[in-house]
């Protein structure tokens, strides 16, 4: 039975122009035959992928790619206290695996043994090779050819965001990954439009009179709260780490951290957008996915007084809960998969417990 | 003749259901096909795209259209970059960089249907099985493209009814569409009537992408599903 962790977000957004259509001007869709802003799942994902969080956090699952593996091991063994010509000998054994190794020029001063081609080394694989060289530098016999290799390589997969992103590489499909995260596009809960402004530009240099301004020009932006849906699919996510599940946790913290902070960067000079979200709600459980769109099927701003709220930003919260709610009774007989809240309205919950609570997914 | 028939629900605010593409244009039919359900019902059983889909092949399939949305086309820009140029990346972001004079840049155009609500019957296979895989699937389902999640659960059940159309009315609707009714419903063309149309979906190898046609028929209907659980 699969995992699933989905997090909704409602996130509301000044007037900016995150996500841009083919006119520059925000991106928009007719939902429940309202017109609303949107934003695409496309940049969203760029957004999450170009995040601190994924740079910072998951910084130490990137591999390398190097020629240089045997002269690092003969540095770290040398370190150790290990000679120099046996620390030589015990990375010939090991850098090996990694590729075929040039033999130095004996003629240059310092020469170091560099592999002939770049290979791609994960962190463990970096851990690995160190231990054995320690070990075949301490006088063990090392095993051959195929058996070592099986010691020390790994599929090099380490890589979080193609993990949860996925890939499609036409030429290599070896190496495809099936995305284990999901995310929606983003749109308004309620009715909002693409707005024009006009404006211009004066030369600074001009200062004859009445010379106008020395550039005219157009641009959209848009203004709302946007429903934001993301669906990982936790057992492929850990599959596609091969089965590293600390690995795997990590991932889910940093998307959860990330997910309520991070925007599309389009136009953000411009307007300075930098929100975060006022509501989250994660849920974690086997049960089919679904989002929580149809809360908004008909805008929120009319209905209003239905959902008992003078602001689109209570409203947007009730209508997401009860859609929860009359889901739950239609398809599950009333029960409620297990969930975590954060609510910047009211202070209720923290981005904390809903991390511990992504993490937690991965059993 | 009664007979059992799994049931359940699609609903997305966002679908796509893939038509003839070619290049950078991608269409999008106004109901999931065949291939799209099988496909559905394939992620939900853990079926990986290389997989045998072959047991599916056996079972019949019809779609009631209660709502087929109105049409969203996104404009979205592609950045490729020669698999040449940064073998075995750590990351995109690390291959875009790796030479970003070789980067490609172009723009496709990809149709949605926004809004989308069909009831889906199934006949004539493991129908146990897939409902259970259904509502509690190995794998996301989503409705044409992995953007599309479903707004509603699928709410799978097994029937008992005369036909398909029958069938359909024991669905459960999604809360704001109670009370919507379906009067078209597609199939696989059986000599009953119908206006019947020719394409070109019936998969005979999916791994070389090959297809044969397939006669659906499109029947007028009144479906009226009675309601909640």
């Amino acid at each position: 039975m699969t995992t699933f962790v989905q997090f909704h977000l409602l996130t509301a957004y000044g007037p900016s122009n995150p996500n841009r259509d083919d006119q520059g001007r925000p991106k928009q869709a007719m939902v429940g035959g309202s017109p609303r802003l949107r934003m695409s799942s496309q940049s969203l994902k760029r957004a999450l992928r170009e995040s601190s969080f994924f740079a910072l956090d998951l910084a130490d699952h990137a591999g390398t790619r190097t020629k240089r593996l045997h002269e690092k091991l003969v540095e770290g063994l040398v370190a150790d206290g290990v000679a120099l010509a046996e620390a030589q000998k015990a990375a010939d054994q090991v850098a090996v695996i990694f590729g075929k190794l040039d033999t130095p020029d004996k003629k240059a001063v310092d020469a170091k043994t560099v592999a002939t081609t770049l290979a791609f080394i994960s962190p463990d694989e970096w851990a690995l090779a160190h231990d054995l060289a320690a070990k075949a530098a301490a006088g063990e016999d090392l095993p051959k050819d195929k058996d070592l290799k099986k010691l020390v390589l790994r599929k090099a997969d380490g890589a979080v965001d193609i993990a949860m992103f996925g890939r499609m590489l036409a030429d290599d499909p070896e190496f495809n990954r099936e995305a284990a995260v999901q995310v929606a596009h983003a749109i308004t809960t309620h009715r909002a439009q693409a707005e024009e402004d006009w404006y211009s530009a004066v030369d600074d240099l001009n200062k004859a009179e009445d010379t106008g301004a020395g550039h005219l020009g157009e641009h959209g932006f848009g203004s709302g709260i946007y429903y934001q849906y993301i669906c990982v699919n936790v057992d492929l996510l850990t599959a596609n780490l091969n089965g590293d599940k600390a690995l795997a946790k990590k991932a889910m913290a940093a998307l959860a951290s990330a997910l309520p902070v991070t925007t599309p960067r389009g136009k953000q000079n411009s307007h300075a957008h930098h929100p975060m979200a006022y509501y989250m709600r994660a849920e974690r459980g086997p049960r089919a996915p679904r989002d929580l769109s149809g809360a908004f099927f008909t805008p929120v701003d009319a209905r209003l007084r239905d959902l008992g709220a003078n602001d689109l930003q209570t409203a947007s919260i009730r209508a997401m809960d009860g859609t929860v709610a009359n889901l739950d009774k239609c398809y599950h007989a009333g029960a409620a998969e297990d969930y975590r809240i954060l609510n910047a309205l009211t202070g209720e919950g923290t981005l904390a417990e809903i991390v511990a609570f992504a993490e937690g997914a991965v059993a | 003749m009664m007979q059992p028939h799994l049931v359940f629900t699609l609903a997305a605010t966002m679908a796509a259901m893939g038509d003839l593409a070619g290049h950078e244009r991608r269409g999008s039919l106004l109901w999931p096909g065949r291939s799209a359900i099988l496909g559905l019902m394939g992620a939900a059983l853990g079926l990986r795209r290389e997989d045998d889909f072959s047991a599916l092949d056996a079972v019949s399939i019809g779609v009631a259209v209660f709502e087929q949305g109105a049409g969203l086309r996104d404009y979205h820009t592609v950045e490729t970059i020669p698999t040449a140029v940064a073998k075995r990346p750590n990351s995109r972001p690390q291959a875009l960089r790796a030479d970003p004079l070789r980067n490609n840049t172009t723009i496709t155009l990809r149709d949605y249907r926004v809004g989308v609500l069909y009831g889906v019957a199934v006949w004539g296979g493991p129908l146990e099985t897939l409902c259970t895989a259904l509502n509690s699937p190995q794998f996301t389902l989503y409705l044409g493209r992995k953007s599309c999640p479903l707004s509603a659960p699928p709410g799978a059940r097994v029937v008992l009814a005369d036909g398909p159309e029958a069938a359909l009315t024991k669905m459960i609707l999604p809360p704001w569409f109670a009370g919507r009714s379906a009067t078209r419903f597609i199939t696989d063309d059986d000599g009953t009537g119908g206006h019947v149309e020719l394409r070109h979906d019936a998969p005979r190898d999916r791994q070389l992408w090959h297809f044969a046609p397939r006669r659906v028929a499109f029947h007028t209907v009144d479906i009226r599903p009675e309601g909640g659980a």
